[in-house]
């Protein structure tokens, strides 16, 4: 990815704590753009305007929980990871989560900010290999349709 | 007034033979002289032929009567068992006639419904102390499910701030290392980095970082103890070797054992039970993590298992302080701890009396001051 399109992660938690906690790790520890909502209606309002790359989201909030948002993203954003902060209680719902809604992973409340990290780049670098894999996939179609093109040019000349 | 009647023997002895009560009347070497019928049916009942009708009479009988009938004393009862019946004798003496009856009293209905109410007396008592108990049971058990929902909604309350907070720590020592490294870079002005107010504040910030670190790692491990207590329920429930689980224990609580204490096992061959190993495992554990914490210097540990019908049975003994009277009684208590702060939070024994409980079983101790503690742990099989 360019340096000069830094990485978007956009995190959701209806506690405002929470989201300064985790924005200033990430202030200190990464070059990740944060975008913060403690509101996740408005967070998907913003979501066309943000060029998320990925999306953090509190399980059990007031407005809507984080599974349904984060299966809204999903239809408009699909290749963007999806990961679920959760308290202890909501285990078995954020486990449920990840096979309906295709969560790329859940944390624990308290968290590990080193755990945070690792599971946040390794799923930026799913994008980025994903990303990478469909520009190799234009490539080689773009190859191909080449390739046809000089066949149809030697066939001609041959027939 | 009119005279009274006197009756003549005839009539006298027509009254005897009527009266319902068996009498008996003898001479002074024990002959028999005369018998009513209530007595001959009394012999009748106790299969005793009439010649042999004097066997009926209570030992030593004579020699009792004999002071009475010379003026010392009156009459008097005597009680025999005689054929599986209480008998009561009442001697009366005639001392005129220089012979004496006897009145006999059959108690042994009176004396099977005596007993037959203290037998009553007793299995009430039985039923109340049992119903008493079952009641102390309920109570405490109610207490707990309580207490779990508390705990479960104090954990859950406490989570995202201990949690923030603990993230924030993490940051600040990040952040104050960054701040050193600049301190110390070829960069920054010598003046700045040993300027004393930067030194102290600098020194400051990582002593309270380290200290708020610590702070908060013990918070966490409450929070992770009451959501132990609070979220059972938690794991599956399978057919297992319960040794592996204690063996399993034994691992985890090696750093506290070491070349300390000699752990001596005495397995039994035990059925596979039906449990939650994992919550056993939690159970045998915390009763390790005691018995090496009450040994001071060098001790042993002794797990011995054995079967008992269709349960199994755990016994964890080991030769440390032991435990006060008045502290055994308290030590399944949510809450109760002789660790200090920061050690125990209390709830290490509830939770194993908790689970033993949710399995159907039971759990004991027994502990000698300076002798050491045992506790036995029963489970069924099924």
């Amino acid at each position: 990815m360019p340096a000069s399109d830094p990485i978007t992660i956009l995190l959701v938690d209806d506690e405002e704590m929470v989201l300064t906690s985790i924005r200033s790790f990430l202030a200190i520890e990464t070059d990740y753009r944060v975008s913060t909502f403690t509101s996740p209606v408005k967070a998907l309002q913003a979501l066309d305007q943000l060029n998320v790359d990925l999306v953090v989201s509190d399980y059990l909030m007031p407005e809507m929980d984080g599974i349904t948002f984060l299966g809204k993203v999903k239809e408009k954003l699909p290749h963007v990871p999806r990961i679920l902060l959760t308290g202890y209680a909501d285990k078995e719902n954020a486990i449920k989560a990840i096979n309906d809604v295709g969560l790329y992973q859940y944390i624990e409340k308290p968290w590990n900010n080193d755990d945070l990290k690792l599971i946040i780049r390794n799923g930026l670098e799913k994008t980025i290999l994903l990303k990478r894999l469909e520009e190799k996939i234009r490539e080689v179609e773009r190859a191909q349709n080449e390739l046809t093109e000089v066949q149809k040019q030697i066939l001609r000349i041959f027939a | 007034m009119s005279e009274p009647i006197l009756n003549t023997s005839e009539e006298v002895a027509e009254y005897a033979e009527a009266c319902p009560f068996p009498i008996v009347e003898f001479d002074m070497q024990g002959r028999i002289l005369l018998m009513n019928r209530a007595f001959l049916e009394l012999l009748e009942r106790l299969k005793i032929p009439r010649e042999e009708a004097d066997r009926i009479l209570p030992d030593g009988y004579l020699t009792q009567l004999q002071p009475v009938l010379d003026g010392k004393g009156a009459a008097f009862d005597l009680v025999r068992e005689i054929e599986g019946r209480f008998l009561e004798f009442t001697f009366v003496p005639l001392r005129a006639k220089r012979k004496s009856f006897a009145i006999v009293n059959d108690l042994t209905d009176q004396r099977r419904s005596a007993q037959r109410l203290q037998d009553y007396a007793r299995e009430l008592e039985q039923a109340n102390r049992q119903m008493k108990e079952a009641q102390a049971q309920l109570i405490q058990s109610e207490k707990m499910a309580s207490l779990g929902q508390l705990v479960a909604g104090i954990a859950h309350e406490i989570n995202t701030p201990i949690g923030s907070i603990n993230s924030n720590n993490d940051t600040l020592i990040r952040s104050v290392s960054r701040m050193q490294d600049f301190l110390n870079c070829a960069q920054c002005p010598p003046d700045v980095r040993e300027n004393p107010e930067v030194v102290k504040i600098m020194g400051i910030l990582e002593d309270i970082n380290r200290n708020n670190r610590i702070a908060c790692d013990r918070i966490m491990n409450i929070i992770r103890s009451l959501k132990n207590f609070a979220r059972l329920d938690e794991g599956e429930r399978r057919r297992v070797d319960i040794h592996e689980g204690i063996d399993s224990s034994l691992i985890l609580v090696h750093h506290q054992i070491k070349n300390r204490i000699h752990v001596a096992k005495e397995y039994g061959d035990l059925p596979e039970i039906q449990c939650y190993p994992n919550q056993l495992s939690q159970v045998f554990m915390n009763i390790l993590v005691n018995a090496s914490q009450a040994i001071p210097d060098k001790g042993t540990i002794t797990i011995r298992t054995f079967r008992e019908g269709d349960e199994v049975n755990v016994t964890i003994s080991d030769t440390g302080i032991g435990i006060s009277k008045d502290h055994l009684s308290r030590i399944f208590d949510p809450g109760f701890t002789t660790k200090g702060a920061g050690v125990g939070t209390g709830l290490g024994l509830s939770i194993c009396r908790k689970i033993i409980q949710d399995h159907h079983g039971r759990i004991a101790v027994e502990s000698e001051v300076g002798k050491g503690t045992t506790f036995t742990i029963t489970l069924p099989v099924q």
